[in-house]
């Protein structure tokens, strides 16, 4: 009985030797996710997930000799867009952020406004303060200033949110950047600093959106770069079993054809013989003539030899 | 600055003022809690205010349900029923170190952002 195997080797350019494989060091290698589907739709991994659903980084495990999947199998090479890319190759994230830039430009522009609400709602605190505070609660004068202050929140949050969205506090990436729009915030209450702490805000925005649309750019260029550099080798063999009879034959390895898998012709494959005692088509020919002229010789050759 | 040690009764008038917005701060040791509560105290508008709660005895049991029950986290209640508008650990508030540090400073941007969301509750 033979047995049919795929037999895939991983090929990769941080690899080292073929018996122990380098791991992977990039996140682009730590990306590659390798399973087998087989006839059924059924997914069979043979290579841990690199990208865990957590975010927390995870390692290929690298097949040292290979893999084995049935014939009828498909083999399914992933490379996540996960936390492991950071979103790189996202066209949504550069889309969020231009968003983000967009709505802070929008509300340092309407800044005026929002200054005006904070004067009206001080007024307004002042004249409900100036209430018995037994008399307070559920007065016109608490009804106006809480309509004022619930204003003055949502201008304020207008503002916030796209500078805490485009440098979030806890990224040590825009660390430096969030450091500056921190102190160009505060310089934003005061009426001498403010016309150039906008600018400033503005002109910071703009430089975070493309300082990411590079990085993305480069990011892209460089994986195609790294994908063009790795190959994945697919081959098939056939496997002998054989029998009590055969054991000279027992689990010898023969490459074949798997239609899908290779760009050989079916007939084309054919088993290399080592020891050079199998004749091709050609020599077969020329040896049958040889045959052939032997035995109408042969005849007359007796009749010679007997006569002598 | 207004710290809460073992009497409540500043926090209860605070409470029953339902024009205020209040942010409440549970201090713990390694916390920085003060200096965010500083931070703060200088950040306030008009109808917001800080309190710092170094003994979380002075809480109701319900308070600390709904607030916190440990040291080192913050909490925005506000709006006409006093309802949280929201609530997290200090480090929210902190910008990110810059080593070798390890731990970073309050951030007035976080802070303002949070008492905004307390006005903003009906």
């Amino acid at each position: 009985m033979k047995r049919l195997a795929l037999i895939i080797a991983i090929l990769a350019s941080a690899c080292g030797s073929t018996g122990d494989r380098a791991r992977p060091q990039t996140e682009l290698e730590r990306g590659f996710f390798f399973q087998e589907r087989d006839r059924h739709g059924k997914d069979h991994p043979i290579s841990a997930r690199s990208v865990k659903s957590d975010g927390a980084p995870a390692v290929v495990e690298r097949i040292a000799h290979g893999a084995t999947l049935d014939v009828n199998s498909t083999l399914t090479i992933q490379v996540p867009r996960s936390s492991a890319t950071k979103g790189w190759m996202d066209d949504s994230a550069l889309e969020d952020l231009t968003k983000q830039a967009t709505d802070l430009s929008r509300a340092l522009a309407a800044i005026g406004a929002y200054l005006d609400l904070e004067a009206k709602a001080d007024i307004a605190f002042v004249r409900y303060n100036a209430l018995p505070r037994a008399r307070r609660n559920d007065s016109p004068e608490q009804d106006a200033f809480l309509a004022l202050k619930n204003q003055r929140g949502a201008a304020e949050l207008a503002m916030l949110d796209p500078i805490r969205n485009l440098w979030p506090a806890q990224s040590s990436e825009v660390r430096g950047d969030r450091a500056e729009a921190e102190r160009l915030v505060k310089l934003l209450g005061n009426d001498t600093d403010r016309p150039g702490a906008i600018s400033a805000l503005n002109d910071l925005a703009q430089s975070r959106v493309r300082n990411w649309s590079r990085q993305a750019r480069q990011l892209e260029e460089d994986t195609k770069q790294a994908l063009k550099s790795r190959r994945v080798r697919i081959e098939a063999f056939v496997v002998t079993r054989g029998g009590p009879e055969q054991e000279h034959a027992k689990n010898q390895t023969h490459a074949v054809h798997v239609e899908g898998y290779d760009n050989l012709d079916a007939d084309t494959v054919q088993l290399i013989d080592p020891y050079g005692v199998n004749l091709t088509a050609p020599e077969r020919e020329r040896l049958a003539a040889a045959a052939a002229a032997s035995r109408n010789w042969l005849p007359g050759w007796s009749k010679f030899d007997a006569a002598n | 600055m207004t710290t809460l040690k073992q009497n409540r009764k500043k926090l209860n008038e605070a409470l029953e003022d339902k024009a205020l917005t209040l942010l409440l701060i549970s201090d713990d040791i390694g916390t920085q809690a003060e200096e965010v509560h500083d931070a703060a105290d200088e950040l306030l508008k008009s109808g917001q205010e800080v309190f710092l709660i170094t003994d979380l005895d002075v809480l109701t049991p319900t308070e600390k349900k709904h607030w916190f029950e440990e040291g080192g986290h913050y909490v925005v209640v506000g709006g006409r029923n006093r309802v949280v508008a929201i609530r997290g650990m200090l480090t929210d508030l902190f910008l990110s170190a810059v080593p070798p540090a390890t731990t970073g400073e309050p951030s007035p941007i976080e802070i303002r952002a949070v008492l905004a969301r307390g006005d903003l509750l009906p």
